[in-house]
């Protein structure tokens, strides 16, 4: 089965996710994908297990280090905040592998009302250099209440400072009700190899 | 009261305190709702400002925290705070991390900022 035959059954889902894998070349790498309801897929486990992995390929701690961060926020997230619809077979995706820099590719359901809010939070993000996305941490940290599920709302101020890049998303919509929420992370490996781990942009 | 132990596990770390004045959390935190596993450590604080001693020292050794535990280590600490400012104990936080880590010592370094206790930064060698 390809993805111009899965478009005419309309699960996004599963397109959307083939779609991102199908882009991969033959020379990048697939550590970890997942596709199916959002509270199914472990973090701690997934990051675990990729964990143990890269230190056995002999890559630096450091890099281990920020990239098992980003596994633990970014799939949390997918379960925290993905909304658990169960009208279609699959609600979210997770891709993790490595295309030059490792990357963490998430996708979950967000009400239609959440884009724009979300929307603006990753755009303003993205602006920030060094000392203010740490600014921006620590009023969170100290001034923001948790959520019922143990959100801090921290999860993706975590990933911009953790992967020292700009955060990748797009929305996709489902229906009248809901957008699929992508969001790409890629661990910007040479900033942590040169040891340059404060932010000058 | 009594001493509070709890065993470590792959999403959270190890407590032993102890009323003679030692604490120690070491290992990860990364489960997906912190509130469940801080809220005994924080009660037991509480309860221990009743009869603590006159010095209470305790070592963190965090290898990783999610950013849920983040804000309940932050309310642990700010419990300490209330029970170090009341003048019941005078409390010292040793914040450890692995040689090369500077995201770790940068975190107790975020939480010296924002808690009035004392902290030592102490740095491990790496294995």
């Amino acid at each position: 089965m390809n993805v111009s035959d899965l478009k005419i059954s309309e699960d996004l889902v599963l397109v959307s996710f083939l779609e991102h894998k199908d882009a991969l070349l033959k020379t990048d790498r697939i550590l970890f994908s997942f596709c199916g309801e959002n509270t199914m897929v472990k973090a701690d486990e997934v990051a675990q297990e990729i964990e143990t992995f890269l230190l056995n390929q002999g890559v630096s701690k450091k890099i281990v280090r920020a990239f098992f961060s980003i596994l633990i926020e970014g799939i949390q997230n997918v379960r925290l905040h993905g909304e658990p619809v169960t009208k279609y077979e699959r609600n979210a995706f997770v891709i993790v592998g490595q295309k030059g820099d490792y990357f963490l590719t998430t996708a979950n359901m967000v009400k239609i009302d959440q884009v724009e809010k979300i929307t603006a939070k990753i755009k303003l993000l993205n602006q920030f250099n060094y000392n203010e996305v740490k600014e921006h941490y620590m009023n969170i940290l100290t001034e923001g209440s948790m959520s019922k599920k143990g959100g801090a709302g921290l999860g993706l101020i975590t990933l911009y400072s953790k992967s020292k890049n700009k955060l990748e998303f797009e929305f996709k919509p489902v229906d009248h009700e809901y957008s699929l929420f992508v969001l790409k992370t890629t661990l910007n490996t040479m900033s942590y190899e040169k040891n340059d781990l404060r932010r000058d942009a | 009261m009594e001493n509070l132990r709890i065993e470590g596990s792959p999403k959270t770390p190890s407590v032993t305190f102890s009323i003679d004045g030692r604490m120690e959390i070491k290992g990860r935190s990364i489960p997906e709702n912190s509130i469940e596993f801080y809220k005994p450590l924080i009660d037991w604080v509480e309860s221990y400002g009743q009869v603590a001693k006159p010095s209470t020292e305790i070592d963190v050794q965090l290898e990783y925290f999610n950013t849920s535990s983040s804000k309940c280590i932050l309310d642990f600490f700010k419990k300490l705070e209330t029970i170090h400012s009341a003048g019941k104990t005078n409390v010292n936080i040793n914040w450890y991390y692995e040689q090369d880590d500077e995201d770790m010592l940068e975190a107790g370094e975020d939480y010296d900022a924002i808690i009035n206790i004392p902290f030592k930064m102490v740095e491990l060698d790496e294995n």
